[in-house]
């Protein structure tokens, strides 16, 4: 990087009467370190570097196949990816000065207009860290909202998204309890929640569709929840069935979540992702986060800020809704230009797609001998197969083939489960779907 | 305009949001119609209100709203505590790179050594920095790197059986502290205890003393603090807060006033966060991502997030995840973190390393201590004269004797195109303006900020409290936002 001599620093010092061998003489001298590290490199040494690097993975582009488990590949308009090299938006940094980010907070407010008319409910946010975070703070928030320390949540709510849940909420005196799995669907058992449902089950949570790829019957979940008077949150961990599914609102739920990951950007090993969040009005001041409001500026011309700041760690400290103060802000931006981009009906066809070929994949992988093990559950693009014999060895075969046949389900659940959960969008290629057919007609 | 104007003017677009252009569903040429998904009527929606606008206006009105936005790559962006410093264009680069881009987190660890080895050597090199042991990459900000720091105390007290309603329940706050302290520790579920600082704008030992005991879990602080101050007695207070028992946790949001001088292990810290997206350039993105990591002491090592990237040269595959830690607190978000942000930062350390780090944390300070120097007969910042990165300079003379405010100086700021510094924080000081410059100004820019700042203090006040007058807008209406909250299309078009 060229930055100016140290000897100008030096003059630059002098010139406003500082010596430059001082700046640091506040620091004590038995805490300075030097550090170890290995010296700095040309930029094209660390491109060559870092693009080696990553060559030794290999992608899904390079071994294609049906993986989800909370991670999708999709097709991002090329919109959104030449938009994202906007510099006034990407090296902005949160929107404290309205009159001259204007742009970045419109964009926001449209953003949250998407999240609330997608969950189907009244009011939105700037988005949180991930589908999985916002699910725990919706779960904290309902604690908040309403009486009650319990928290219920499937059993087949993955490991990991079920820890981020107990972190979030443990604070509060929270706590975590599983709601059986109902063996014959792979959705949550109603009536063994309507029994685990007392005075003090602050929160019910669950995902839809789930990780078992089934979709939960939510007006029953809905109903028995608010019978009880305890608060229904739920999380859409693939934001794309919202094009074809109603939004948890609908259903019900008081506040709702979602992975946006699948519409911003491709998968990047996990993150960044993106977590919509929704709730009802009434609940509005007590949602975490930032809030994009309208209003006018001294001209009376349509204007936006940021809003409800009193709810936030910078002013309400140690009684702040939430801690959150950086956010995701660039990936709700390329979620709202790739929704825009696609329009009402290609997000319908998208999301349509997505259903139909997962749907042709899980018939013609059962009548190639698979088992679906919830076949007469409602699925979007994910669904539970089983195939006779080591399960490994035949991942290892279609591997061989060269794709993917699915994740192996303790590694979506974090818990035993002899599966595979498999992932139909429309990136998938056909011959990638005829190759896992045959594989499973192999080993049948 | 008045005679200062340098000639910015920022474009104004009156520009409809996506809702007022839907032109309602029209056919789409990008998915084929009535896929037979098969699924029943009761659980599809009849639409998902998703607006419908041509793809040609749909770029121009994202390009009209960046034109209305301003970002480091637009100008000279003195925000304190946030480091908005130039975000290197290679880093940005390789972070699209579709190695990565196209890397499943659930594929198996042999498909996926690439990133694995890169985010490996990206925490050892954290390690190194922050002169601790062990690091997890998964928080996705510094906030949430906080939480889990807080959550780790946590459980490191709880498996001691000293975790009690009268015992390790505390943490420990200056009133300095970023707000982000206080609320991270309360969400880890602790009571917070904010202590007064001293005169010279620093921890007040005495204070310390009588708030420490055993109901102490730990003590939060940031050096240099938020003053932009070096906490000279850190070792004294290290010794006091580990001779109750308790953790010391440094708030890395200002680590980039002391690469190369010192590091949080060095000055007795036994947890410490990073804010990749200040210290190492990752851009901000208008709010997010960024990425948080946290590196520990041994002693706190068993305590990180699941899963934990391992790595044995003798062993196929090299590099692991691995997730069967008994006495990990978890996950606070899924997956591996925010791997794409993680990789700018990699690529950062590496272009710069030791000599640069160490080079840039002595231009980001020397850059500070010039503007303040030059400014602060008009704009005084309390404490000693010797500042790091960053200042505090106070508009509170010039609120008493124009009625200016350090909100009115922001707003007159955005006029020169330069953006405001933080205002009215940290709130120990007066009509706050929280300034840091960061080493990627040059001594153009920083004479040019330093103009502005010192002809707005001259300035006739009506201009400067009217002010902006060349932004897209003038003064926003957030007191009328707040009374009327309008955040949906919806809302805006029932009301």
């Amino acid at each position: 990087m060229h930055l100016p001599e140290a000897g100008q620093i030096d003059d630059m010092l002098a010139d406003v009467g500082l010596d430059a061998e001082q700046l640091f003489s506040d620091v004590p001298q038995p805490v300075r370190r030097r550090l170890d590290i290995p010296e700095g490199k040309p930029d094209r040494e660390v491109e060559q570097e870092i693009t080696s690097t990553l060559a030794e993975n290999t992608t899904v582009q390079e071994r294609p196949g049906l993986l989800g488990g909370g991670s999708y590949d999709h097709w991002i308009p090329p919109e959104t990816r030449f938009l994202s090299t906007r510099g006034e938006l990407l090296t902005s940094y949160t929107p404290y000065q309205a009159e001259i980010n204007q742009g970045l907070l419109q964009a926001l407010f449209e953003f949250q207009t998407l999240s609330a008319r997608l969950l189907e409910l009244d009011v939105a946010n700037n988005g949180l860290y991930d589908g999985a975070s916002a699910a725990g703070e919706a779960c904290l928030m309902a604690l908040r909202v309403g009486r009650g320390t319990r928290v219920l949540v499937p059993e087949h709510l993955p490991d990991q998204r079920a820890s981020i849940v107990e972190n979030y909420v443990d604070g509060a005196g929270g706590t975590i309890e599983r709601i059986p799995t109902d063996p014959a669907t792979g959705t949550v058992d109603v009536d063994a929640l309507q029994a685990m449902l007392d005075d003090d089950v602050g929160c019910v949570h669950v995902e839809n569709p789930n990780a078992l790829g089934c979709l939960e019957p939510m007006d029953a979940i809905g109903d028995v929840t608010d019978d009880a008077g305890a608060t229904f949150t739920a999380n859409v961990p693939e934001v794309t069935a919202l094009g074809l599914l109603h939004g948890p609102g609908h259903h019900g739920a008081d506040i709702a979540t979602a992975e946006g990951q699948p519409l911003a950007l491709p998968p990047s090993y996990g993150g960044p992702s993106l977590g919509l969040f929704a709730a009802r009005k009434k609940h509005l001041r007590k949602m975490p986060g930032r809030i994009t409001g309208k209003t006018e500026d001294e001209d009376e011309r349509d204007a936006y800020c940021l809003t409800l700041q009193t709810r936030e760690q910078h002013i309400r400290r140690s009684r702040a809704t939430s801690n959150i103060c950086t956010n995701q802000s660039f990936l709700a931006l390329m979620f709202t230009v790739t929704l825009g981009t696609l329009g009402e009906t290609g997000f319908r066809n998208m999301a349509e797609t997505n259903a139909a070929r997962a749907r042709q994949a899980r018939q013609r992988l059962a009548e190639a001998g698979a088992e679906i093990p919830y076949a007469d559950s409602h699925h979007y693009n994910e669904f539970l197969f089983e195939v006779p014999g080591d399960r490994d060895l035949f991942l290892q075969r279609a591997r061989e083939r060269g794709v993917e046949a699915g994740i192996p389900a303790e590694r979506v659940l974090g818990h035993g489960h002899d599966g595979i959960v498999a992932c139909v969008t429309e990136t998938v290629p056909d011959d990638a779907i005829d190759t896992v057919v045959e594989t499973v007609q192999e080993v049948v | 305009m008045p005679d200062e104007d340098r000639g910015f003017r920022q474009a104004y677009w009156d520009e409809p949001t996506l809702f007022d252009l839907d032109e309602g569903p029209q056919p789409s040429d990008q998915f084929p119609e009535g896929a037979d998904h098969g699924l029943p009527e009761d659980l599809t929606r009849e639409d998902a209100g998703v607006p419908t606008v041509m793809r040609s206006r749909v770029t121009r009105h994202f390009t009209r709203l960046a034109q209305m936005t301003y970002g480091v790559d637009t100008g000279t962006y003195p925000l304190g505590s946030c480091t908005m410093k130039y975000n290197a264009k290679a880093a940005e680069l390789l972070a699209q790179d579709e190695g990565l881009l196209h890397a499943h987190p659930l594929q198996r660890e042999e498909d996926v050594q690439g990133i694995l080895e890169l985010l490996y050597d990206l925490g050892d090199r954290l390690r190194e920095i922050a002169g601790l042991d062990a690091v997890t990459l998964q928080p996705a900000a510094g906030a949430q790197g906080e939480f889990v720091a807080m959550r780790m105390v946590r459980a490191y007290f709880e498996d001691r059986g000293e975790l009690g309603e009268d015992s390790r329940c505390e943490v420990v706050i200056p009133d300095s502290a970023h707000g982000t302290n206080p609320a991270s520790a309360a969400m880890a579920g602790f009571d917070v205890l904010e202590i007064p600082s001293g005169d010279d704008g620093c921890v007040d030992l005495s204070a310390l003393e009588d708030a420490l005991s055993e109901r102490t879990a730990a003590f939060m602080l940031t050096n240099p603090n938020t003053l932009g101050l070096f906490e000279q007695n850190v070792e004294k207070i290290a010794e006091m807060v580990h001779d109750v028992g308790a953790k010391l946790y440094y708030d890395g949001a200002n680590l980039n006033a002391i690469l190369g001088v010192t590091s949080p292990g060095a000055m007795g810290f036994d947890l410490a966060h990073f804010n990749v997206h200040k210290t190492f350039a990752t851009p901000h993105g208008g709010g997010g991502p960024g990425a948080g990591p946290v590196a520990c002491t041994d002693e706190l090592e068993p305590y990180l997030p699941v899963p934990r990237i391992t790595r044995d040269p003798e062993a196929e595959p090299e590099h692991r995840l691995d997730w069967e830690r008994e006495d990990s607190i978890g996950a606070v978000r899924g997956f591996h973190g925010n791997v794409g942000v993680l990789v700018r930062a990699a690529a950062y350390i590496l272009m710069h390393g030791s000599d640069g780090l160490a080079d840039n944390t002595r231009r980001a300070v020397a850059n500070a201590n010039y503007v303040h120097q030059r400014i602060k007969d008009a704009y005084p910042a309390p404490g000693g004269d010797l500042k790091k990165h960053e200042f505090v300079a106070s508009a509170a003379d010039l609120e008493e004797t124009k009625g200016i405010t350090a909100k009115d100086v922001a707003k007159r700021l955005l006029d020169h195109g330069i953006h405001a510094p933080q205002t009215y924080w940290p709130m120990v000081v007066d009509e706050a303006l929280m300034i840091e410059p960061t080493e990627t100004e040059s001594r153009e820019e920083l004479d040019a900020f330093v103009d502005a700042l010192l002809s707005i203090a001259d300035e006739d006040p009506e201009t400067v409290t009217s002010a902006p007058h060349t932004t897209a807008l003038s003064r926003v209406d957030d007191v009328g936002a707040a009374r009327n909250p309008i955040l949906t299309w919806d809302q805006a078009n029932d009301e």
